[in-house]
């Protein structure tokens, strides 16, 4: 993978004059892993959102190879694979075409039959993803992260309805796409559902007024 | 996320989903041949009244079936990760609205054919509705697709979609109902086909740059 390195600097968002975020700098190089962790309210998705450009934050920048995304919005795109609170996929197409319409064809057919075997989905492939469980709807969000090939991978609480056999899988394939140069941002409110990290930032030190 | 993906999701969606077309144009079909079932077979005042008839049946169904262009996907989250591709977001948004016409409105002009049938529309006049039906609701799914992405963080738009699509549908209402008066009477009526196809040009160019920016909004 190309040398990439992701930086925030002074990252700040305002709500009617109170502060979501404030005062946010890192940076994330490959191999790394950056987890936001905190309370809940404390910012974490809001945050996320704003890496991944659907909310502006209110001052600071985010750089990718040095240059700010708000210039090169497209080539920065290119290389991210969001998981938000919502999966992304759509109750009226099965597993297998949800998968399929979100990625195209450029995907290993190969590393899908093994996924859909780690997670125990591949008798749910052809079934409708509302029929599906709240966790088989996860695993199937994952599925799409891990094969849509992107170096950075930006997930928020990932692990919500997870098993542990699940989440054991996951942690595996995440230290797999870290050492192939992969960069990893994760949001996670409780300590044991959290992968080792290389960069931590706490969101709870900061004001926040719900 | 390809535009063939787009075209081939929405497509296989809409199948699935059936009953939110089938809804709008039964309801199309209805207001429409309830018309010359209230007001009598009187032919020169049915006549009169086919044009705006078919244009507001139209608006009515088309605003009743747009709530759903965009909420499945804003509520599954699909929308976000239409944002987070390389693609121009205000062209996706194009291919949503164009494949919403496809799936609509060309079963409902195909079924205004048969409906002007009855309001003794024949001949070349039947051709004109047909177009004047192209022309106006392309720009009523762009002008409501607009309404839509308003309203989209709204639970319960109801009312608030008719609000804002009515006022900005007016002048495709009273050009479009001209154009087909002018047409039965046998006069000239390219000067209302001129405004309606300008105005088609308009609401398509403008229209998903604008909703897009919209939803943008709405999602922030």
């Amino acid at each position: 993978m190309k040398e990439s390195i992701l930086q925030a600097e002074s990252l700040e968002l305002f709500r009617n004059d109170i502060p979501i975020y404030s005062n946010i700098s890192f940076k994330l190089i490959q191999g790394q892993h950056l987890v936001l962790s905190g309370s809940n309210g404390s910012g974490k998705t809001t945050l996320i959102r704003t890496l991944c450009c659907l909310t502006n934050q209110s001052s600071g920048c985010i750089k990718w190879n040095k240059s700010n995304v708000d210039s090169i919005d497209n080539e920065y795109l290119d290389h991210i694979a969001y998981l938000g609170h919502k999966n992304g996929l759509i109750d009226e197409l099965t597993l297998m075409e949800n998968i399929e319409v979100t990625l195209g064809k450029n995907f290993d057919r190969t590393e899908l039959t093994n996924l859909l075997e780690n997670f125990n989905l591949s008798e749910h492939k052809d079934i409708l993803y509302s029929s599906l469980s709240n966790g088989q709807k996860r695993k199937a969000a994952l599925i799409r992260v891990i094969l849509s090939n992107k170096q950075l991978w930006i997930l928020d609480e990932p692990f919500t309805n997870l098993d542990v056999d699940s989440i054991t899988c996951i942690d595996v394939i995440i230290s797999s796409h870290l050492n192939k140069g992969g960069m990893l941002i994760s949001a996670s409110h409780s300590p044991e559902n959290r992968i080792d990290c290389d960069v931590e930032i706490n969101l709870d030190g900061m004001i926040h007024v719900i | 996320m390809l535009f063939r993906d787009i075209i081939r999701r929405d497509l296989k969606i809409s199948i699935r989903r059936s009953t939110d077309v089938l809804t709008g144009l039964i309801f199309f079909l209805l207001i429409a041949l309830i018309f010359p079932l209230a007001a009598g077979t009187e032919k020169d005042l049915l006549l009169k009244m086919v044009g705006p008839v078919m244009l507001i049946s139209a608006l009515l169904a088309s605003m009743m079936s747009i709530q759903n262009i965009f909420k499945p996907d804003y509520i599954n989250g699909t929308l976000e990760q239409m944002m987070i591709t390389t693609n121009s977001f205000s062209a996706l948004i194009a291919v949503k609205i164009m494949m919403f016409w496809m799936i609509f409105s060309m079963p409902l002009i195909l079924m205004a054919c048969f409906i002007v049938s009855t309001y003794y529309v024949e001949g070349f006049s039947m051709f004109t509705v047909v177009l004047t039906l192209i022309l106006s609701t392309l720009s009523l799914v762009n002008l409501s697709a607009f309404a839509a992405s308003l309203t989209l963080a709204i639970r319960n738009p109801g009312a608030l979609i008719s609000i804002i699509v009515i006022p900005l549908s007016l002048p495709i209402i009273i050009f479009g109902s001209k154009a087909i008066e002018l047409s039965i009477v046998s006069m000239d009526n390219s000067g209302p086909l001129y405004f309606l196809t300008g105005m088609m040009f308009f609401t398509c160019s403008l229209g998903p740059v604008v909703t897009a920016s919209a939803i943008k909004i709405s999602i922030d």
